[in-house]
């Protein structure tokens, strides 16, 4: 499994000129052999809340008919954190909470620390085509690494041009020194069709880089695997312990879990969307209310109480 | 005496207009290795270029299927594959290179390149069925099965 973690959404994806762009892209993709892509969206600065997602997967059905080639398509929105004072709140808001994967991309040293350190970020993405304004270093990444965040190199650069070739092989070497090639990903940011390149040849390419070959197939495949799962774990669990989903969605074999036979099979609180535990730890309003509002529903359940045990 | 070891690399090359363009002359193997020598060249300087100068040949070249074998000695493949990555077009026509098959023999090259061929005619035949017959692609098959054959006469 390839993965292909960045690529630019249109802004204007209505113009007819653009969305063919795309849509070349997406097929010499699959032409390459990735299988999961993921649509990126640039935002400077602070997110306005009420925007959602602009980005509109593509229908399968457009491609090659004969072809059954499938692709996962995702949708991941980078953050160009320019102002040091500026609240993020990247975990808090709407807009953020509609895309499968969030990258920050720090443009100094305060708040490539803080991306490194605290913020609720996949990936940070720094922008090595250009000179990069601060050092990477050890005792930084290390932070990043150790909380399973990801960071980011993008050949479509050094294929443009000569002097961000230069730039980019100079930062991605001193990146793979720096985290000694943990958790690093490659991807292709390509604003044209002619800008992607196939799994080998990246793999090669990072070779270059400084990397062995081994560590070089995990920056696009299983590292890149990892991040999609830290997402998916951010936006869809707590403190990735503990998951939640609707009663209704249990199989008939598994219902004795919430304390009920195989042949009772009708249950009266499908209306339940969502349960909750661990009162204590959370602190947020509104998820206070979120628990008295569920907190009959859920003394029912055995594997909320089993699950409660285990967290305390 | 140490023999001298070399790589092949079976590679394809993916042009930015799929249609066939009449404006467009068909490459040969002399356009490919200039345009590899020259990417050599930027890329990695003179060093680079002294590097791969004995040992670099472009062994076949087909502008019909748009793939092609390239020898080196093996200590520099990476570099030439870099090379071949940092092409953005060849004879001012823009395209990409990718490479297929990595070999330590030429034979398992033909084998790669032939399975190749392989692919392409079955999804010809499938195209062929998709539009009921009605497409003629009789010329594409005789190019494919002509290839095959160039294919297997390569020597090393």
């Amino acid at each position: 499994m390839f993965y292909d973690l960045n690529i630019p959404f249109p802004t204007q994806p209505n113009q007819v000129v653009q969305r063919n762009e795309l849509r070349k892209r997406i097929e010499i993709l699959i032409k390459l052999g990735y299988q999961v892509i993921a649509f990126n969206h640039i935002v400077t600065g602070k997110i306005n809340p009420n925007k959602t997602n602009p980005i509109k997967t593509l229908d399968y059905e457009i491609f090659d008919p004969n072809q059954n080639s499938r692709i996962e398509q995702l949708t991941r929105i980078t953050i160009i954190l320019e102002d040091s004072n500026q609240n993020i709140g990247l975990k808090s808001s709407n807009a953020t909470a509609s895309y499968d994967i969030i990258s920050v991309q720090p443009t100094n040293e305060k708040l490539f620390q803080n991306a490194c350190g605290t913020f609720e970020a996949d990936i940070i993405s720094l922008e090595m085509g250009s000179r990069l304004p601060f050092y990477i270093k050890h005792s930084t990444v290390g932070l990043a690494i150790e909380r399973g965040v990801f960071f980011e190199i993008c050949y479509a650069p050094a294929i443009r041009d000569a002097s961000s070739r230069r730039q980019l092989i100079s930062n991605a070497q001193n990146l793979v020194r720096v985290t000694r090639g943990k958790n690093i990903i490659i991807t292709s940011e390509a604003q044209r069709a002619m800008e992607l390149r196939g799994p080998y040849d990246i793999m090669n390419l990072a070779t270059i880089m400084g990397m062995n070959q081994a560590t070089a197939k995990e920056c696009i495949s299983t590292n890149c695997r990892s991040v999609v799962m830290h997402a998916a774990t951010r936006r869809n669990t707590h403190k990735a312990a503990a998951s939640f989903e609707p009663i209704t969605s249990l199989k008939l074999n598994d219902l004795w879990k919430i304390g009920k036979e195989k042949s009772s099979n009708n249950s009266n609180d499908n209306n339940l969307k969502r349960m909750k535990f661990s009162e204590e730890e959370e602190g947020d309003d509104d998820n206070d209310d979120d628990n008295n509002n569920n907190n009959n529903n859920v003394k029912k359940k055995k594997k909320s109480n089993k699950l409660r045990k285990l967290e305390t | 005496m140490v023999r001298l070891k070399n790589r092949w690399l079976l590679f394809e090359i993916i042009y930015e207009d799929t249609i066939q363009n009449k404006k467009y002359e068909e490459l040969t193997s002399r356009d490919i290795n200039s345009a590899i020598k020259d990417s050599v060249q930027q890329n990695f300087g003179d060093y680079g270029s002294g590097c791969i100068a004995a040992s670099l040949s472009v062994k076949y070249f087909s502008p019909y299927t748009n793939i092609g074998i390239i020898r080196v000695s093996r200590e520099h493949y990476n570099l030439v594959w870099s090379a071949l990555t940092f092409i953005t077009q060849v004879q001012s026509r823009f395209c990409l290179f990718r490479v297929l098959h990595l070999g330590g023999t030429i034979k398992q090259c033909q084998k790669a390149a032939i399975e190749y061929n392989q692919d392409q005619l079955l999804h010809l035949k499938k195209q062929i069925e998709f539009h009921g017959g009605k497409v003629d692609k009789s010329i594409d098959i005789i190019k494919i099965e002509e290839s095959n054959n160039e294919i297997k006469a390569i020597e090393a």
